[in-house]
């Protein structure tokens, strides 16, 4: 007995599985022929004609955002970035081109209400080299999706200066169906064929209305909240001066060549959130000299070398005062200080 | 031309021609299949349901299919069975095969064995035996009861699901 080798039936049911959980193939050939017996009809029956027809191809796309809440933004920060999913849950290979919309203000969506709107959006599909949004997801349209697949897809945008805590931007992510012609290239948006022809492959829209479009339209789309959580506010001040005169006052001494100055920087972070890799650096200004040691955070004096103390005089950035508290939650208030001598 | 070479193309020709008539006279019954969607349109500002031939045919999609029969010779045939495998594809739709003064059994072996929905069984994968599904039948056969008379006609019809 011919056995049946073990990678051929493997291949065999796994194809069976994709098969019913996608669907029948776009393109399958479904055919029947009916076979009638009878006592005049001969030995072999009469056999009918074939009856057949092509199984079309079913459109239906969902985008789903990732993670069910808004992405904590700040105000002015370049390129904030949220997650969606873009599945195909029709019965042929597709592209979808990928769009971002604002969705107009007033609108509620993650408990809070659109009031303003992000700028230059873009969207990026995850190329799989390194997981996350990064340089290497440079396609703006999902290349050769399979039935049942699903592809992550960024939207970028930049959030614009002075907002308030709790402001609130929402973008839809809309994908569009394209033909899967080859992969690497973009295919045309398909349109759903009026023709009746049982002989040829049609496409037929399957897909719900997403956030924002229509219903059996070949386009599906999601939305995602941007929300302006903790707000950095910085204040710099000088708080002591020292003169060669023998003056040493917050106030009333003279700034003049050999002055010595005790600047201090306020940190303030409002509303809520998190403020991720936080770096704070104040540059020492022309014709003035850092004093070796003088660096204090928070009232504890720190050192000028890139150590454990995340804070450093010149070597994160030359002739510059840095401190780099990572990331902090608001509400918080912090400070620094350091002295300057006038040369 | 010489008659020796005219006799064995003659004796061709009339061989062919006896074979057509033959194949011809052995289709005591005419079987024709169609396949169809239903449709819901608007006549006369009613939505009726119509029956057109498969268009817009995808995964879930409901096909009607029709078997007719006709007997073309001049006495009565009997015997008659009309055998349908359910179409590559598809799933054959619980309840839906139709067939007046006919006797209907299904299959789950691929042809081999037909019994009524409640006298089918399967072995699962763990080597119980179940009642068998409308989803498990292979084929649908409507046995024809008693003749079909001089110029009458007969009409069966089943549905299935494409998965």
């Amino acid at each position: 007995m011919n056995r049946v080798p073990a990678w051929l039936l493997a291949f065999l049911l796994s194809w069976t599985v994709t098969a019913q959980a996608a669907g029948t193939a776009s393109g399958t050939l479904i055919s029947n022929t009916v076979l009638l017996q009878c006592d005049l009809c001969g030995p072999g029956g009469t056999p009918s004609n074939t009856a057949s027809f092509v199984v079309d191809n079913k459109v239906n796309v969902t985008v789903a955002e990732s993670d069910g809440a808004a992405t904590p933004v700040v105000a002015g920060q370049p390129a904030a970035v949220t997650r969606f999913t873009v599945t195909n849950n029709g019965n042929a290979v597709q592209d979808y081109a990928l769009a971002v919309a604002n969705v107009a203000s007033g609108a509620s969506l993650f408990g809070g209400t659109d009031n303003f709107d992000a700028s230059a959006c873009f969207a990026r599909v995850e190329s799989g080299a390194v997981p996350g949004f990064d340089p290497t997801d440079s396609e703006s349209f999902i290349d050769e999706l399979a039935p049942d697949a699903s592809r992550t897809a960024y939207v970028a945008c930049s959030i614009p200066a002075g907002l308030s805590a709790n402001d609130q931007a929402i973008v839809s992510l809309v994908a569009t169906t394209l033909a899967g012609t080859a992969p690497g290239v973009q295919g045309a948006v398909v349109m759903q064929d009026s023709a009746n022809d049982p002989a040829t492959v049609q496409v037929v829209f399957a897909d719900d209305a997403g956030s924002d479009d229509a219903v059996r339209d070949g386009i599906y789309s999601a939305r995602d909240a941007y929300r302006v959580g903790a707000l950095l506010s910085l204040s710099k001040s000088v708080t002591h001066v020292q003169d060669p005169f023998g003056c040493s006052a917050p106030s009333g001494c003279r700034i003049v060549p050999g002055a010595m100055l005790t600047y201090r920087i306020d940190v303030v972070a409002s509303g809520s959130g998190t403020l991720d890799d936080l770096v704070l650096s104040d540059p020492i200004p022309a014709n003035m000299s850092y004093v070796p040691g003088s660096l204090i955070v928070d009232g504890v004096p720190r050192t000028d070398a890139a150590d454990t103390d995340l804070a450093d005089f010149g070597v994160s950035q030359p002739n510059t005062v840095t401190v780099s508290p990572g990331s902090v939650s608001a509400p918080l208030t912090s400070w620094f200080s350091f002295r300057a001598t006038i040369n | 031309m010489s008659n020796r070479r005219l006799i064995p193309a003659l004796c061709t020709l009339l061989l062919a021609s006896t074979l057509h008539l033959n194949a011809y006279a052995a289709d005591a019954v005419e079987v024709k299949s169609v396949a169809e969607q239903e449709v819901e349109v608007v006549e006369k500002g009613k939505k009726v349901i119509k029956r057109v031939p498969v268009d817009k045919a995808v995964p879930g999609s409901e096909i009607v299919y029709t078997t007719t029969f006709r007997n073309l010779i001049s006495k009565p045939v009997g015997n008659i069975a009309i055998t349908n495998p359910v179409p590559n594809d598809t799933v054959y739709k619980n309840g839906s095969a139709l067939g007046a003064n006919t006797a209907i059994t299904f299959s789950v072996d691929g042809g081999k064995q037909y019994a009524t929905p409640d006298k089918l069984t399967v072995k699962t994968p763990e080597g119980k035996t179940r009642p068998a599904l409308a989803s498990d039948y292979s084929h649908i056969r409507w046995t024809y009861k008693g003749e079909l008379g001089v110029g009458k006609s007969g009409e069966v019809s089943f549905r299935a699901v494409i998965k």
